[in-house]
């Protein structure tokens, strides 16, 4: 979203000049100290005069998520920091901008199956992509 | 006589001041007398100078006396030749008297004594002018002459006594007949004798005369003779200086060159020979500017057409002048106006070639444009590593580390490329594409320390063109460094912006404690005329310089000006050569909120319109205000803002 093409090196201005630390003033800790990846983002709808109050990535952010889109997905599309996404998602929740819907811990760690069966759906799903 | 003492006087103060002020003897006098101006003589014929002055006092002195002298001794013989008149006034008013007619002998009788008296033991007479007035005369000198005066004072005692007999005998005395006849025969005697009297003293006066007339001609000779010598003496000490003078020029390694009005050159000392391998005499008539490189030639044209229009005043420029050889030699020339000078009627410049501290200036900055280029090239690589590393990092405390270190290789590269702007090296990063305005705004902050305090409101959506936009955000942050460094680490920065007449002014406003009228004054000259980089190291407002510099670079207008509620604000003008509009939107399109919304102070901005870059004579350097906190204790906060070089 951001102009400037690339440098002589190649490099994108925003890759160059935009520094991480400013989105959230060097914040890294988020409201939700156990906020998942996985956890779903979705926009309160109606909340679009709200949102000229925003900072960019929060108007970002806001836009992506009327559908509802996961933590990780957000930081991947907006080519944002996992960190930085969880803290700026866990401030616009506490301002109502967003509700965040979080993985219910359903199973006790004891139900979870054996390592070995994980890693070969992880071998699988490899193969597969 | 009146004039001879003072006469004397002068002699003998100029004596005197040979002897006081004779620390080397007499020539030590010479560059005293104003007459002489700055002339120095050779000690050897100083002594002629007084000598002069001695002659002259001497000459005066003489005619004075000479003059009162003459003057006595007419008077004299005319007081001598009316004495005749007397005695026969006296001889008639005797003879009168006795026939019994009106006449007063005894009056007459004190009118024939009083000359005589006079002559002989001096006293005042009559002035022959009449009108009362009396004239002292000194008693006569001369043998002769007394001789015969006093024989004239006898016989006028036997006049006078002859007289008294006839006037108390009357005509029917017996020896009437015999006192008529030796009256008579005693005022021939008279007239005789004062005729003798009157010759030896006219003979007496002429050859006083004749003396004085030898003596006048011979003082007037030896004045005649002194003021040849003189006469040579300057000039041969005039030569001597004009030698010495020329081959101060001949030898010199500065060119002195003179130009007519028009620019052409009237003449040229001869060191050109050495500097440019040119001969003086060729250049006569030339135009300065054929020797002028061609890129220095508006520049060289600028400056002496001003310096033209001021006469008495001076300025200075460096160009490039061209050697016979073809090369180029760098020089300095101060140029002083002297059109109003008769005598030169021209501009005067003096000039020096500089060729080799301009190669030495040339290596330093070759230097420091090197070393920064490679920090620079290090810094970005360090920067790239570190967005690796964020990126993968989960970690809230870790990710906090990396943020700080990310902070760090920001400000450093920051650092960095004041370095290469100072270096003089026009080595900008450019953009293939203009990048959107508040992108620039964002990245300036994220290069500065205490980011986190600045607030960043209405901006418009606009773009900048890629070829500015890194200059940009480099200006921004020095001026938003500089904001936070000198106010309170509890009160915000603000950086908003608003479209201007011939461009887009962005304002940097804090909330310090300001600056003093002279560090504005300083600052604000500082941003308008930024120094060479060699000139820089002495300063202590590096960052306004880089300002300065960059600006410049990209015709950025900076000006930093006092908030009537404390603290400054910096405007800076971006001409809109250098903009563009974001996608669909107009040039000017309202501005889209970003972050927390700041309003615009609408006073300030009705302030800024009426006279908005206008410099103001009263500007500062922000040295003494208050320091920033150590929020990471990493560097020293205050060394950083807007000096890089602490």
């Amino acid at each position: 979203m951001s102009g400037g093409g690339t440098d002589e090196g190649g490099r994108t201005w925003s890759r160059h000049y935009r520094r991480p630390y400013t989105a959230t003033g060097g914040r890294t800790r988020p409201a939700h100290d156990d906020l998942e990846l996985e956890t779903l983002v979705q926009t309160v709808t109606g909340i679009d005069e709200q949102l000229a109050g925003l900072g960019r990535e929060q108007r970002s952010i806001a836009a992506l998520c009327r559908e509802g889109v996961s933590v990780a997905e957000i930081s991947a599309r907006l080519d944002l920091l996992l960190g930085v996404t969880r803290v700026i998602v866990g401030d616009m929740e506490l301002q109502g901008v967003v509700v965040l819907h979080r993985p219910r811990a359903t199973v006790a760690d004891a139900d979870l199956p054996p390592l070995e069966l994980l890693e070969r759906v992880l071998h699988g799903l490899r193969n597969i992509s | 006589m009146r004039r001879s003492p003072s006469a004397e006087a002068g002699a003998a103060s100029a004596t005197r001041r040979t002897a006081v002020g004779g620390r080397s003897g007499i020539g030590r006098l010479v560059p005293r007398l104003p007459i002489l101006g700055d002339l120095r003589l050779g000690r050897r014929l100083g002594w002629v100078i007084p000598m002069l002055i001695v002659l002259v006092a001497a000459i005066v002195v003489y005619n004075a006396r000479a003059i009162a002298e003459q003057r006595g001794s007419a008077l004299v013989v005319y007081t001598a030749a009316r004495q005749r008149a007397f005695v026969e006034r006296y001889t008639t008013d005797v003879l009168l008297k006795v026939d019994g007619f009106q006449a007063d002998p005894e009056e007459s009788a004190e009118d024939v004594r009083e000359p005589v008296d006079v002559l002989l033991d001096g006293g005042s007479v009559r002035a022959p002018q009449g009108g009362g007035a009396r004239v002292e005369i000194q008693p006569a000198r001369d043998w002769r002459v007394r001789r015969k005066l006093e024989q004239d004072r006898r016989l006028i005692d036997a006049l006078i006594r002859t007289g008294d007999q006839l006037q108390e005998g009357g005509r029917d005395d017996r020896s009437y007949e015999t006192n008529v006849t030796r009256l008579r025969v005693l005022s021939a005697q008279l007239s005789s004798v004062s005729n003798d009297a009157v010759r030896e003293i006219t003979q007496q006066a002429e050859a006083s005369i004749s003396r004085l007339v030898r003596i006048e001609i011979a003082l007037g000779l030896l004045g005649v003779l002194a003021a040849l010598a003189l006469g040579l003496l300057l000039r041969r000490a005039g030569a001597e200086q004009a030698a010495q003078f020329r081959s101060l020029v001949n030898n010199s390694s500065d060119l002195i060159t003179v130009l007519t009005p028009d620019g052409t050159i009237a003449y040229q000392s001869p060191s050109v020979q050495r500097v440019l391998g040119r001969r003086a005499g060729a250049l006569v008539g030339a135009a300065l500017v054929d020797l002028v490189h061609p890129d220095d030639r508006h520049q060289v044209n600028a400056a002496l057409t001003r310096l033209m229009e001021a006469p008495g005043a001076t300025a200075s420029f460096g160009c490039r002048l061209q050697h016979e050889d073809g090369s180029w030699r760098h020089v300095e020339s101060i140029c002083t106006n002297l059109a109003d000078d008769p005598r030169v009627n021209g501009l005067v410049l003096n000039i020096r070639d500089v060729t080799e501290q301009a190669a030495l200036r040339q290596s330093i900055s070759d230097l420091l444009h090197n070393l920064a280029r490679r920090s620079q090239g290090l810094v970005d690589r360090q920067l790239e590593l570190i967005d690796e590393l964020e990126r993968n990092e989960v970690d809230p405390d870790r990710l906090d580390e990396l943020f700080r270190m990310d902070h760090l290789a920001t400000r450093m590269r920051r650092n960095v490329e004041n370095l290469i702007v100072l270096s003089g090296v026009d080595q900008r990063r450019r953009w293939s594409e203009s990048v959107p305005l508040r992108d620039v705004v964002e990245a300036a902050v994220a290069e500065v320390e205490d980011y986190s305090r600045v607030q960043v409101a209405g901006i418009h959506d606009l773009t900048l063109s890629g070829q500015a936009a890194s200059d940009v955000a480099h200006l921004l942050a020095e001026l938003v460094e500089n904001a936070t460094s000198f106010s309170s680490p509890t009160t915000r920065v603000e950086v908003s912006g608003g479209p201007a007449g011939n461009g887009y002014v962005l304002e940097i406003g804090d909330h310090g404690i300001g600056m003093s009228d002279t560090e504005l004054a300083e600052a604000n000259r500082r941003l308008a005329a930024p120094l060479a980089a060699d000139n820089i190291a002495v300063s202590r407002m590096m960052g306004f310089h880089v300002v300065g510099r960059l600006a410049a670079r990209h015709g950025i207008r900076v000006q930093l000006r006092p908030r009537w509620f404390g603290g400054i604000t910096a405007l800076v003008l971006l001409p809109t050569t250098l903009l563009g509009s974001a996608g669909e939107h107009p040039a000017m399109a309202p501005p889209v909120s970003a972050g927390v919304t700041v309003a615009p102070e609408p006073l300030l901005l009705a302030n800024s319109t009426e006279s908005r870059w206008q410099p103001r004579a009263h500007l500062p350097l922000r040295r003494q205000a208050a320091p920033a906190p150590d929020r990471g204790g990493d560097t020293d906060p205050a060394a950083e803002a807007g000096d890089p070089f602490g």
